[in-house]
């Protein structure tokens, strides 16, 4: 299917490679259907498009490229929201927030994303039990001079 | 909005399962027990509020080129 994107222009999307997000994300709960799309301009970025609003893209990032140990712990409803298997393995993916200067970007470690490619599934957590922040800095605080 | 006065250690059944307990009230404090299914997700709303508001400023920002360029520096890949 093709979509008229805000950020790439005509963008043809597989049908197989949609990811659907039943809940949708938090305060966007209409938007059910994305996709994770790799690119060499903003990696270790990835984009996550929206397939219901193109005009609508979300910029995440593997948290482990930069939080080594972070395991976002699924609950019982997080799996029945997911429709899948207890067992099945999660990519895990943090939304990233990247104000003006690019330099103090942030990564939501309170409401991560975890997505099943085998069942073409995701869901945003809300990691309510944990001390993760909403905006955790991706890069250290600039030395004071 | 349904309002109801309770006394502490008093509660309120929502449904069958759901059960809040006024626990202690101390100034302008009120400590509150819940008893849900574990399916049942309960949040505070100023978490899910900042959640959204979260998502809806990470949708509306600018370009990442810049921000993957310095992360590429401070995270390079381990070479192969």
């Amino acid at each position: 299917m093709k979509l008229e994107t805000r950020q790439f222009g005509p963008l043809e999307v597989e049908p197989a490679s949609i990811l659907t997000f039943p809940s949708g994300l938090l305060g966007f709960e209409e938007l059910t259907r994305f996709v994770l799309l790799e690119d060499a301009e903003i990696a270790p970025l990835e984009w996550l498009q929206s397939v219901d609003n193109p005009q609508i893209v979300f910029t995440v990032i593997d948290p482990t490229v930069v939080f080594g140990n972070y395991q976002p712990d699924l609950k019982e409803d997080d799996w029945e929201a997911l429709g899948i298997p207890e067992s099945t393995s999660l990519k895990v993916r943090v939304l990233v927030t990247v104000p003006k200067d690019p330099a103090e970007m942030t990564a939501n470690l309170l409401g991560p994303l975890v997505i099943s490619t085998e069942h073409g599934k995701g869901r945003q957590l809300v990691l309510t039990d944990s001390e993760y922040p909403v905006r955790q800095r991706l890069l250290p605080e600039p030395a004071a001079v | 909005m349904l309002v109801l006065n309770r006394k502490p250690n008093q509660s309120i059944m929502i449904g069958e399962d759901i059960e809040v307990v006024i626990l202690e009230v101390k100034g302008d404090n009120v400590k509150i027990g819940l008893k849900a299914p574990r399916n049942v997700p309960v949040f505070r709303q100023e978490l899910l509020a900042e959640l959204k508001a979260e998502n809806q400023r990470a949708a509306s920002q600018a370009s990442p080129e810049a921000a993957a360029q310095l992360l590429k520096q401070a995270f390079p890949k381990p070479q192969a």
